[in-house]
């Protein structure tokens, strides 16, 4: 091959692999703009929400808070335009925490099985999932805890597993089978800086000493006076334990 | 919620009865919570936020939490509210009255 054959090849491969970066960072720039600008339109109006007497802002939020839909379409075009993108992770852990509880769409979960499954940050976008308790959640992360080899994502969605089901009773047995998996495989997963599988054993712990039948634990506490008090003070008497705050 | 409860301990202000709350307000705005509703049973104040000492030990997540214990100290209902709180009550008064 002549010298300049060559050379025009090497600028040919340079501007294509350019070419990709750019729109690798085009997609990334895309995703953060979309972000950025929604977030900020939620945060001006909370502040101004705060702003107002307590008793308004109920009514506010009812009325006014800004509606996602536009932005989720837009970041959905995206991820399905680049799938394989890692700033995908963070446009899908955006739609979901913004989705009020409705599952991502079926082929969000396949791009992420087949692109993502062994990504680190898969974790964000398990932790988002918190309030889709959809079929299609439910497979994704049974599909993560079995195959992802990133300890990170598969201790998420262990964790998202139990938590969805936390306050299910007739899922005790496999909540509690869950918990134990959990803290078996992975005792240090932290979610922001909480080891939450040693909390969730405490908490159920707790729970069955506070079964119906169960003799009440003591409380010694104190009144807003700083008067000391104690529940078996009301033994001889039927007792409302009522936890409550004027909120 | 307070209506109901003032209500409550009004028609059993002669029964082995008492509300027993658990607060975790701050305690500027327990007092004034106190004062507006006319709260007239007394309370634990758990330092002033949902995470406190009793709220924890007693694996509390969500506000109002529930519990009635009979005059024994047993758990006996959890989460029970308006009628069926009354009933519950009522029941465990019926129970110490025939013992």
């Amino acid at each position: 091959m002549k010298a300049k054959n060559l050379l025009i090849m090497l600028i040919a491969t340079a501007g294509l692999a350019v070419a990709q970066t750019d729109a690798k960072n085009k997609i990334a720039d895309q995703i953060s703009e979309l972000i950025e600008i929604q977030d900020a339109a939620a945060k001006k109006f909370m502040d101004e929400v705060r702003a107002l007497p307590r008793e308004k802002q109920r009514e506010a939020y009812q009325k006014g808070y800004p509606k996602f839909d536009d932005t989720i379409e837009a970041l959905y075009t995206l991820v399905e335009e680049s799938p394989a993108e890692a700033a995908s992770l963070k446009a899908i852990s955006w739609i979901s925490s913004h989705s009020q509880g409705k599952e991502l769409k079926a082929e969000i979960f396949s791009a992420l099985e087949k692109h993502h499954l062994d990504h680190s940050e898969l974790s964000e976008v398990i932790l988002s999932l918190y309030g889709a308790k959809g079929e299609n959640t439910q497979a994704f992360l049974s599909t993560v805890v079995e195959k992802s080899k990133a300890q990170d994502a598969r201790g998420s969605a262990l964790y998202m597993q139990a938590v969805q089901i936390e306050r299910d009773t007739a899922k005790t047995a496999r909540y509690k089978a869950l918990v134990e998996k959990l803290n078996a495989e992975h005792a240090d997963f932290e979610v922001r800086g909480r080891k939450v599988g040693a909390m969730m054993k405490a908490t159920l712990e707790a729970k069955e000493k506070l079964a119906i039948g169960k003799s009440a634990p003591e409380i010694i506490g104190k009144d807003v006076d700083g008067k000391e008090m104690k529940l078996s003070d009301y033994r001889g008497k039927i007792v409302v334990l009522d936890f409550w705050g004027d909120w | 919620m307070y209506p109901h409860e003032r209500s409550l301990v009004e028609r059993l202000k002669d029964k082995p009865f008492t509300i027993l709350g658990v607060n975790s307000d701050s305690s500027k705005r327990y007092k004034k919570a106190i004062e507006e509703n006319n709260i007239t049973w007394p309370s634990f104040w758990d330092g002033g936020r949902t995470g406190g000492p009793i709220a924890t030990a007693w694996a509390v997540r969500g506000w109002p939490t529930i519990y009635i214990i009979d005059a024994k100290g047993v758990i006996r209902f959890k989460n029970t509210r308006g009628k069926a709180m009354d009933e519950a009550v009522d029941k465990l008064l019926e129970e110490m009255e025939s013992e």
